[in-house]
């Protein structure tokens, strides 16, 4: 019996150190890119910055802060070493000072998306609270329906991403469904489109007439089928479009306690939804985040599906769906449906 | 000849009244100038046309900035006297609009701040004013054309802005309220339907303080139930109206989405719904009926004569004129 909780206490310890490993590598890799003349400057600033008292009571701060710019143009590093900054020994407030910096260096927001999107799930608690508070902030996502949910810069973050062929990180991905399915969906669905090919198309248009020639048989096959595809691209869009606006719409409904009317939903609620599970890594994922959240459109044959889903991301959203939990929520809801009044 | 002559002098004293009252908001303005304030912005407009691309990296126009803040604490204020300076100032092509527009972003205040002291203005026939006034309101709503869905429009502060003017009973400027409807009528008749109680709200904490007023003197305030009834009442009312009106906008707003991105058929099927709704709201209170006018003008679908013609001899003056004019157009 000793013995096996000696094991068992051995293979914990492991398992917390292997954590701790995998926990530790981010932040490593952060701090091997560590600059240690803009990190110096950043020091200089955080001895003279005063977060709560506004730009204009930050004058010496300003001035520091126009130093650190001259360090390098290149914009993406600064919010790098502001981040490395934000988890560098200090006091518990060091994420804050960083928030501020960061505030205070006017930075355009795709800069900055580029350079935090890869730490959003970082297990670093100080880093992860700079890099979450600057996302908080910019897209407001949990600010209530009035105020302005911006993911705007979220898409042209994606649309520079898929552009150039650069990965999206794991944990941004996670992060905007995670804040906001609906929009996530559609920053896809309009992040992804083949503008390259469409580029393309029109280069060679321009080339040919540049050269005074007309386009050969080769060239005019070629634009064919980029139109061809362009063509599809958009009815694909214009059905994730629809999809989303009728899932949106059954979501509001039950959100406001409209249940006849939103019950009348579903069956249409359920075909959107075989709509898009059919469809890109990223339309599925939208459909686990969905019936994670709305227990009332969970349909376990499709999340069976889901968790056996060939994308990483969408297998464990779809693994975190508690089928039981569902079905206990669907039944207290069923008596509800039924006993409400009829609705305008 | 003569009648010709008197049609001319008529026009011109039509035109005359109209520019007068139009310029009377802003010789309010003007009567009211600060010279150290005017100064100030002078010296720190001077400084950001010097100031190159990266202002915001300037040390001297934060040095200004911090010089106008400490001038008055009064925030209202210091925006008055900004908006003063640009309907005062001549520059070429009125760039110093767009530097004043710097001028309040440097100041950083509180959204607010503008909207109290811009509502206003919205509708001032002073040029640079009024781009100046824009400027900033469609900067701070998003309520463009093309921001749905990733970037909808911002109105939170502009519930915050009703809620208090009509809690404190006060006017609510009419050139707001044209501005607002006309930029997104869903969400300004949501503002209006959530802010509706706060009059009630007010009502209900006066009631109280004079209660804790009269014990505070030792004096036993003669019991009130059916008061109590009263507000009780009304919160029920305002609620059940509230709720209408949520899913009436959304019925609406669903049918003009399925029409604006093409869904043709489903958009037939919404209509007589969405137009139920609208029959409904144009028998409600006065900023609902402006809504229905709003949506009507602004989605040819939706027009009906019969109810236009109707609301064109209501009691409202903004709805009956806004019912009557052929000029709203999509939202800006």
């Amino acid at each position: 019996m000793a013995i096996h909780m000696q094991q068992m206490l051995i293979l914990m310890a492991c398992l917390t150190t292997c954590a701790h490993c995998v926990a530790q590598q981010d932040v490593d890799t952060l701090l091997s890119e560590s600059n240690p003349a803009i990190q110096a400057q950043l020091q200089a600033i955080d001895r003279v910055i005063r977060p709560v008292d506004g730009f204009s009571n930050n004058v010496e701060s300003l001035r520091e802060i126009q130093k650190l710019k001259e360090l390098t143009d290149d914009k993406v590093e600064l919010v790098k070493q502001v981040a490395i900054f934000s988890f560098a020994p200090g006091p518990e407030t060091q994420p804050m000072t960083a928030g501020a910096i960061l505030y205070y260096m006017q930075i355009p927001s795709r800069n900055t998306i580029r350079a935090l999107a890869p730490y959003l799930d970082t297990k670093n608690p100080q880093l992860r609270s700079f890099v979450l508070d600057w996302f908080h902030g910019h897209d407001h996502a949990d600010a209530g329906e009035w105020e302005a949910v911006n993911y705007k810069d979220y898409l042209d973050y994606i649309r520079w991403s898929v552009n150039r062929g650069v990965d999206i990180p794991a944990p941004f991905i996670r992060y905007i469904y995670e804040r906001s399915p609906d929009r996530a969906l559609l920053v896809f669905a309009t992040g992804t489109a083949d503008i390259g090919g469409q580029l393309k198309a029109i280069g060679k248009s321009v080339e040919a007439r540049q050269q005074g020639r007309e386009l050969t048989e080769q060239e005019r096959g070629e634009i064919r089928q980029m139109q061809a595809k362009k063509q599809q691209q958009g009815q694909e869009r214009r059905e994730i479009v629809l999809a989303e606006h009728i899932i949106s719409n059954a979501i509001w409904l039950d959100k406001h306690g409209y249940i006849v009317r939103f019950q009348k939903t579903l069956p249409e609620v359920k075909e959107a939804l075989a709509t898009l599970i059919e469809g890109e890594w990223w339309a599925r994922l939208y459909v686990a985040w969905i019936m994670r959240r709305n227990p009332a459109f969970v349909q376990p044959e499709m999340v069976k599906r889901l968790a056996g889903d060939s994308n990483e991301l969408v297998k464990e959203t779809a693994k975190a769906i508690n089928l039981q939990a569902v079905k206990a929520a669907v039944d207290v809801q069923r008596p509800r449906a039924a006993k409400a009044a009829p609705e305008r | 000849m003569r009648q010709a002559r008197l049609r001319i002098l008529a026009f011109i004293v039509v035109c005359w009244v109209n520019t007068v009252h139009a310029q009377q908001d802003v010789e309010i303005l003007i009567e009211k100038p600060d010279a150290a304030i005017q100064a100030q912005i002078q010296k720190l407009f001077n400084t950001l046309q010097k100031s190159g691309d990266d202002a915001r990296s300037n040390i001297d126009v934060w040095r200004e900035v911090k010089a106008l803040k400490q001038l008055s604490t009064d925030k209202d204020k210091l925006v008055r006297q900004l908006a003063l300076f640009v309907a005062t100032t001549k520059s070429e092509e009125d760039s110093h609009v767009l530097v004043a527009a710097g001028i309040l972003y440097f100041l950083d205040f509180p959204p607010s701040v503008p909207i109290r002291v811009f509502a206003p203005y919205l509708g001032t026939d002073n040029r640079q004013l009024r781009s100046f006034v824009e400027m900033w309101f469609y900067s701070h709503d998003k309520a463009a054309n093309d921001s749905p869905p990733l970037r909808p429009v911002n109105y939170d502060d502009y519930l915050d802005y009703v809620r208090l003017k009509i809690g404190r009973g006060e006017e609510i400027p009419a050139p707001f309220i044209r501005y607002i409807y006309e930029r997104s009528p869903g969400q300004a008749l949501l503002v209006f339907a959530y802010a509706a109680g706060s009059r009630d709200v007010a009502v209900k904490l006066e009631a109280m303080h004079t209660i804790i007023e009269a014990r505070k003197q030792g004096k036993e305030p003669e019991p009130q139930p059916e008061l109590g009834q009263q507000f009780e009442e009304r919160r029920r009312a305002r609620s059940k109206e509230k709720r209408e009106i949520e899913l009436a906008e959304h019925i609406v707003s669903n049918a003009i989405w399925l029409n604006k991105n093409g869904f043709t058929d489903r958009f037939q099927a919404a209509l007589p719904e969405a137009n139920e709704q609208l029959d409904k709201l144009a028998k409600g209170e006065w900023w609902a009926k402006l809504y229905v006018v709003y949506i009507m003008r602004q989605n040819p679908p939706f027009l009906k004569d019969s109810i236009l013609r109707q609301l064109a001899e209501d009691e409202n003056k903004l709805v009956s004129e806004a019912a009557s004019s052929k000029s709203i157009s999509k939202p800006r």
